[in-house]
């Protein structure tokens, strides 16, 4: 109970503090400039345009795709999920360069096809790096749905001659609907503060969103009344979109999709298994091109030659030195917040508002942006300049990785209460109930949630744009450099080796910390 | 004797119960009472796991209201959720000795011959998980035997049982009283559970202990 509450008070304090730093270097003059611009105007419209594009086309081919992969039953099925779930987890900057080869100038559409092709620099490259990462999201949350209906429904459907129309009518779309409002906040709510792809594909006056005005105005003008408004702004709307979102608050699990064979007449026409084989084809290539194409090319090319350079081993210890500190961090603030929110479910004086204050304080990270929180710990830092960058990656890094952490956590930690009685009535508290009782049940949950934070921290490429110097870099940073100076060959084999390096650290956590030891 | 003195508890204003009654040492007394009727809560206050607005509970003339749970003279055996799933069936025994699993060869040897007792011996390396319901309840009494308490508390014990496993072990039950001279508070929704064993039968009505 203490830990989680001095947990709660250290991330309050790191959002009062930054907010401190912020008013402190805050000039009116400034900020009304900024106002008066067309120029923010454009910028809001453009946020809102391109996440409500991204989050239409992502919902809108996710229902047709879930439908196909529920009603058919093919080799290569898992295949499909498994790279869907890839792509939930593979860092942005990565796949951004994946995108890149399929889509660029010089890429496997503009040869496969002898055709120009100059479309990616625009708000089109922004909406297809968008649907590769929110489309496989949406799929994944729609087929989880699909799953949770008895197979006697399916069979009594086909008993009563229902047809494919009358099938999503009366099954499929109540299903959705209830799925829909959380999954299309969540979506629009990332695109809304999407950086690392805008900053690619987008940036200057035409394409550019909040969150990259905001990393411009302190990264180039060092304007930090402008980036305070702009930051005003994206903090109201996405404090109103979380607010919605939790009004439809529908959980959708962050968990395995557990994929059982269900025979569905209506996907058994031709018609029907014609609709379902292309609507699945283009989503497998829509998935496994731009992976694909990392992959083939670390192999072609000679960008092995990077791993010769002392500044990508910089990088690497650099990588390896935020995630672990960010994990570790976040791990300590995971298992005391678990045992605060047990607290505050179970006691006998338990009150939806103190759940409410944890469930906001764990997803604050959500609603404010990373660029401005971490100027304001800057400001309050500048003194010690040559630790504050660090010291900022890692505070945002533990504050960003958060939400996700606590929200794997939390069932297992809320299960361990089942217990409770039996090991108050056995004497067995402190160390010993940890040890004994609840380590054994969380294991599994925390391995995952570890792995899962340390391998976004891997693949974190926000602040850091704005922190990373010569000696201190990580491996996204490092690869965007490579992509700044167009040398793309060494950018897809650093690309390879920090997808190699989330994937080692997510498995080694699983084998070895979420391994379940029978004795 | 167990004595019960003008116990009040309260989830709300419109929920509360008083209970005030004793019962001999070496006794049985059955609760019985319908779903929400307050038999857990009894047992809960009972057990330490609720904390009373007032009265006392006295235990050979000792309040005990006062004690944390693992130090009060009772053991408990739950609906469910009585065994550690993760943990195999000596060590579940063991913990009613040693909160740390720490034992001593006299510990040891005391969870051997209760399981030995108990028909256990050759299962002692096996998870709950592959035990069954009748099994699991025997290694849940098999703890409440090595922690040697004089008085037990029962939640319902046959919940999940079918005829066969349930007479296995009323019959374990009431060896154990006879042997240990246990009193024992049994709480149940079907009095046939316990006809043979209890000496006394109550009834939870209107939130009070009313004597059949």
């Amino acid at each position: 109970m203490i830990y989680g509450g001095i947990a709660l008070i250290i991330i309050w304090s790191v959002y009062v503090i930054a907010s401190i730093g912020l008013i402190s270097q805050f000039e009116f003059s400034f900020a009304a400039d900024v106002l008066s611009q067309t120029y923010l105007i454009s910028v809001i419209k453009f946020t809102f345009l391109q996440a409500f594009l991204s989050t239409l086309i992502s919902i809108g081919m996710a229902i047709p795709i879930a439908r196909a992969l529920h009603r058919q039953n093919f080799i290569g099925k898992q295949l499909i999920l498994i790279i869907s779930g890839l792509c939930l987890v593979i860092p942005v900057i990565v796949a951004v360069l994946g995108i890149v080869a399929v889509h660029g100038g010089k890429g496997w559409i503009a040869s496969a096809f002898d055709i120009e092709v100059n479309y990616l620099y625009s708000l089109i490259g922004i909406l297809i790096a968008h649907v590769f990462f929110n489309l496989p999201l949406a799929v994944r949350v729609l087929l989880h749905s699909l799953y949770t209906v008895p197979e006697s429904s399916w069979r009594l459907a086909s008993h009563l001659g229902m047809n494919s129309w009358h099938i999503f009518k009366l099954l499929e779309w109540p299903l959705f609907r209830n799925q829909l409002p959380a999954t299309s906040g969540l979506i629009f709510l990332l695109c809304f503060t999407s950086f690392a792809v805008v900053l690619v594909f987008g940036g200057g006056l035409k394409y550019s969103t909040l969150e990259v005005a905001i990393y411009q105005a302190l990264r180039f003008d060092f304007n930090i009344s402008a980036a305070v408004v702009l930051a005003a702004v994206q903090i109201l709307v996405c404090l109103m979109l979380f607010l919605t979102m939790i009004r439809f608050s529908r959980r959708f699990a962050l968990q395995d999709l557990s994929v059982r064979p269900v025979f569905r007449h209506d996907g058994q026409t031709l018609s029907n298994k014609l609709i379902d084989y292309t609507v699945l084809s283009v989503f497998a290539l829509w998935i496994i091109l731009p992976i694909l194409a990392i992959l083939t090319g670390s192999i072609t090319t000679s960008g092995w030659s990077v791993v010769k350079n002392e500044s990508f081993y910089k990088a690497v210890v650099g990588s390896i030195c935020v995630s672990l500190a960010s994990g570790l961090l976040a791990s300590v603030f995971v298992i005391s917040l678990g045992y605060l929110s047990k607290q505050f479910t179970y006691s006998s004086n338990r009150s939806k508002y103190k759940m409410g204050i944890l469930e906001v304080s764990v997803q604050l990270s959500l609603i404010f942006p990373a660029f401005v929180l971490a100027t304001g710990l800057f400001v309050v830092l500048k003194k010690h300049a040559a630790v504050a960058g660090p010291i900022i990656v890692i505070v945002i890094n533990v504050l960003a990785i958060l939400p996700f952490m606590v929200r794997i956590f939390l069932p297992a930690m809320l299960a361990t209460y089942k217990h409770d009685h039996l090991a108050k009535a056995l004497g067995i508290t402190g160390l010993n109930r940890f040890r004994l009782i609840d380590w054994p049940i969380l294991r599994t949950s925390f391995a995952w949630a570890l792995g899962i934070g340390l391998a976004l921290s891997l693949g974190d490429f926000s602040v850091i744009a704005l922190f990373g110097t010569q000696d201190f870099v990580t491996l996204p940073l490092y690869l965007y450099r490579l992509m700044g100076a167009y040398k793309i060959d060494q950018a897809t084999v650093v690309g390879v080796l920090i997808c190699i390096l989330c994937l080692a650290t997510f498995y080694s956590c699983n084998r070895y910390i979420g391994r379940i030891r029978k004795s | 004797m167990l004595e019960i003195s003008d116990l009040y508890f309260g989830y709300n204003d419109s929920h509360s119960f008083i209970f005030d009654f004793k019962l001999q040492p070496g006794k049985c007394l059955a609760i019985k009472g319908a779903s929400g009727s307050g038999k857990s809560t009894l047992l809960n206050l009972i057990a330490g796991f609720l904390t009373p607005i007032s009265g006392q509970i006295l235990f050979e003339a000792q309040r005990i209201d006062k004690l944390e749970p693992a130090q009060r003279p009772l053991t408990i055996l739950f609906q469910e959720h009585n065994l550690f799933n993760h943990l195999t069936v000596f060590q579940n025994i063991a913990l009613g000795l040693s909160p740390s699993l720490r034992l001593s060869q006299i510990q040891s040897e005391v969870v051997l011959q209760a399981l030995e007792q108990l028909g256990l011996a050759d299962m002692q390396q096996r998870l709950p998980e592959d035990l069954s319901g009748g099994q699991r309840q025997r290694v849940a009494l098999a703890r409440c035997l090595v922690r040697s308490k004089p008085l037990l508390l029962l939640d319902e014990p046959f919940t999940g049982l079918n005829e066969e496993l349930k007479l296995d072990v009323q019959k374990l039950i009431g060896q154990l009283q006879q042997q240990l001279n246990l009193t024992i508070l049994w709480v149940t929704h079907d009095l046939d559970d316990v006809e043979h064993i209890a000496d006394k039968v109550a009834e939870i009505e209107n939130n009070k202990l009313i004597f059949i």
